[in-house]
């Protein structure tokens, strides 16, 4: 038998101490692992961080989450947490800022003390990636966005330029379409890689035209976007531009657990295939792992397999507890 | 006395910006903006530790001209003025410790 009940390892003097479980982020992935370790009466925390709901809250429409069409992210987000709260999973705004392993199993600390635990579940997702092009950082907030759900109503009536192929960059393409007066989607294939029913919305769009096989260069203007430069297959293109939407993939979010578990290229935990780290006692779920699909479907899945991994290992590591 | 995040219109902006001796932080915020909700209780703390500071929240769809005029495209923008001017805009969402090193390396400056 193991004694895996908070109160009797714990010592939940405020919220940093001891848990079963403690699950790094609070977006799809590590809000249904808190739901399915709290279901296994496991003591369970999850460091939310500064994004709760992760980029899941960020997306306006959800089309593609089963049983709940048209979805609101951030709808959708709220309610995954208060499913966990209700379960018995405590949700603190602490994030993590390094996690090591210690005589108590993991030690993570946060900006709100550390959290120990045997058990540790890495979901703290993935944050987009910048194209680091000249006048990117400096028109940031002037034009240049990472978030067409938070910006799209500041260019009703105006052009914008969507930089990206794969599902995001279309998604939000067809967001801003509902604003913009055109929307301009560059791409440095010759086909999209986005899903065919968004890409063929997309392309069916009079709002929407895409420029194929090109890259941007060069992001103008002084106090906000002016214009693009494009490098294209017909030689350097300027267009005039109020807006230029970023969406060219993400950087997982890993900096704490560097050392503690073996980390890809890409910066993603590498995992066996499902949620096993390269550190027994370590789970990865979601957006943080390298795998093909990122999906708010494919992170809850992932974070039911973390808590039903979680709850087997203690099982067999009753000394761990 | 503690101080609070207030909520003002567009109308108001110009006045409390134009006060010289105190650094003010005006919040560009929206109804539909998720990171502006989160940002939001991390200045209502801000608030009510940073006594050099003064904290207001304006909604840019209730100030859309004076959003327009400060070139405001991205919500949420975060403009910082001391002595009346404005002396830094922060863009998007930041936790309440790293806005309070920023604020704190850029008052007087």
């Amino acid at each position: 038998m193991i004694g895996l009940v908070a109160g009797i390892v714990g010592q939940p003097s405020g919220p940093a101490g001891r848990r079963d479980v403690v699950i790094a982020g609070g977006g799809p992935a590590g809000l249904t692992a808190a739901l399915y370790s709290a279901r296994y009466r496991l003591s369970t925390v999850v460091l939310e961080g500064y994004q709760p709901g992760g980029q899941a809250a960020l997306t306006d429409r959800i089309d593609n989450y089963p049983g709940v069409p048209g979805a609101r992210g951030h709808e959708l987000a709220s309610l995954m947490r208060s499913q966990a709260v209700e379960a018995g999973a405590e949700i603190v705004p602490a994030r993590a800022v390094r996690s090591v392993h210690s005589e108590e199993g993991f030690a993570t600390e946060t900006d709100s003390g550390t959290f120990e635990s045997p058990v540790l579940v890495i979901a703290t997702g993935a944050a987009p990636k910048k194209l680091g092009v000249p006048g990117e950082e400096r028109l940031y907030g002037r034009g240049v966005s990472y978030c067409a759900t938070c910006d799209a109503p500041f260019f009703r009536g105006r052009r914008v330029l969507v930089v990206g192929g794969g599902d995001s960059a279309v998604k939000e393409a067809l967001h801003l379409a509902g604003y913009a007066s055109s929307v301009t989607v560059v791409h440095r294939r010759d086909a999209l890689r986005a899903e065919p029913v968004l890409a063929s919305k997309l392309l069916k769009n009079p709002v929407c035209g895409v420029i194929w096989n090109s890259r941007l260069l060069e992001i103008r203007g002084g106090d906000g976007v002016e214009s693009v430069l494009l490098e294209t297959p017909g030689g350097p293109r300027e267009l005039e531009m109020d807006g230029v939407f970023v969406y060219v993939g993400r950087r997982a979010e890993t900096d704490p657990f560097r050392g503690l578990v073996e980390l890809g290229d890409d910066g993603t935990v590498v995992t066996d295939g499902t949620v096993r780290t390269s550190r027994e006692g370590v789970f990865a779920a979601g957006d943080v792992t390298g795998r093909e699909l990122r999906q708010i479907i494919t992170a809850a899945a992932d974070g039911a397999r973390a808590a039903a991994a979680a709850y087997d290992y203690l099982q067999h590591h009753p000394a761990a507890v | 006395m503690a101080g609070i995040l207030k909520k003002i219109s567009g109308k108001e902006l110009a006045v409390v910006t134009a006060v010289k001796d105190r650094n003010v932080l005006v919040d560009f915020s929206a109804s539909w903006c998720g990171p502006c909700r989160m940002l939001h209780p991390q200045l209502e703390q801000l608030a009510a530790e940073m006594a050099g500071w003064d904290f207001y929240e304006i909604d840019v769809d209730e100030a859309q001209e004076e959003a327009g005029k400060l070139g405001i495209r991205s919500v949420p923008t975060m403009i910082a003025y001391s002595g009346g001017r404005e002396i830094e805009r922060l863009v998007g969402f930041r936790d309440k410790a790293s806005l309070k090193t920023q604020l704190s390396g850029i008052a007087g400056k």
